[in-house]
């Protein structure tokens, strides 16, 4: 063991080891969480999420990474959507959100996007036709379920699980 | 020297250390003028992972000109800076990123889009402002740029990536 004579004092030292337990990250709480080989879901329970030790519950802001394809991300055919949203009362609906194109072969409108509903997170596409000038009726939505890959909670760093 | 009985213990104490090293932030990896497209090849690499996958933090604009500075476009009210995140799996995938969109005038569809592609990737940035079964393409607005310029792209000015920290890292 080595003696070091720190530009820091005991106090100054302390201080900075609780601040740093006082910082926020956005910790992987379900899903592949970086590994390879994990199998996506179109919903995924909020009970199944690691609890933040520091409160005990699941609330908070979330990162929802999802995907049109149950295939690993690494996969060149499958495309990454991130989405974020927002739990404040577990038994609540919360919208996350989306990423909206237009196809430009076909001018259909879509709308993916992540939200939460009755305790359970969900991925979605929304395919939707307007009306032409001419005034045919080409209006239609196709909804499309997407699969979940991983869920990030934004968290105290010592509340790591 | 002076001693200074602590409230953590030694072992607190190394956690702390190891913990501060894994603190990730917005850290700017690229700046600059890219009109529509950027190759990932011109962006850092992350520390962390070794390549350039990873959760970022794009800021795009209209126009050229410093981000705080806004002039008046053909559509009312001019635009801003524009900010959008996108998250990159793999170097090789297609990503989308979020999206900022709203309903204009005459019907029209406006959208501001992020996207990733390409076998070497690329973060693209752009207007996909027309919908062509609502008016023909010669009817649906454009956006004219400060400099005189329609354009369907908007330029890229900064990317950033939630990553750890490294000496000299702009955050």
């Amino acid at each position: 063991m080595a003696d070091y004579n720190s530009p820091w004092t005991g106090l100054e030292i302390d201080q900075g080891v609780y601040d740093i337990g006082r910082v926020k990250n956005f910790m992987c709480v379900w899903g592949a969480c970086g590994e390879e080989n994990f199998l996506p879901s179109t919903c995924v329970s909020v009970n199944l999420l690691k609890k933040n030790p520091e409160t005990g519950s699941n609330l908070g802001i979330y990162l929802v990474v999802y995907s049109d394809l149950n295939v690993n991300l690494n996969n060149n055919t499958a495309t990454t959507n991130v989405g974020i949203l927002i739990i404040t009362n577990e038994s609540q609906h919360a919208g996350g959100s989306s990423t909206t194109w237009i196809n430009d072969a076909t001018g259909q409108i879509h709308t993916a996007f992540v939200h939460y509903e009755g305790h359970q997170f969900k991925a979605v596409n929304h395919i939707q036709e307007l009306r032409d000038r001419t005034g045919n009726v080409i209006e239609d939505t196709i909804k499309e379920e997407w699969y979940i890959h991983s869920i990030y909670r934004y968290q105290n760093l010592q509340a790591t699980p | 020297m002076s001693s200074y009985s602590s409230q953590f213990t030694g072992l607190e104490l190394e956690e702390a250390i190891d913990q501060a090293t894994k603190i990730k932030q917005w850290v700017k990896v690229w700046e600059g003028v890219a009109l529509g497209s950027l190759n990932l090849k011109e962006i850092k690499i992350n520390p962390d992972t070794n390549d350039r996958v990873g959760l970022y933090k794009v800021i795009g604009k209209h126009d050229a000109l410093p981000l705080d500075y806004v002039v008046p476009t053909n559509h009312k009210g001019g635009f801003g800076a524009v900010i959008n995140f996108i998250e990159l799996r793999s170097e090789k995938n297609h990503s989308m990123g979020t999206s900022t969109s709203w309903i204009a005038e005459m019907n029209n569809v406006g959208i501001t889009s992020l996207d990733v592609n390409g076998i070497d990737g690329t973060i693209n940035l752009s207007w996909s402002q027309e919908n062509p079964r609502v008016l023909p393409p010669e009817e649906t607005p454009k956006f004219e740029g400060a400099d005189g310029v329609v354009r369907t792209d908007l330029y890229i000015r900064e990317l950033w990536r939630y990553q750890t920290v490294q000496p000299g890292d702009k955050i």
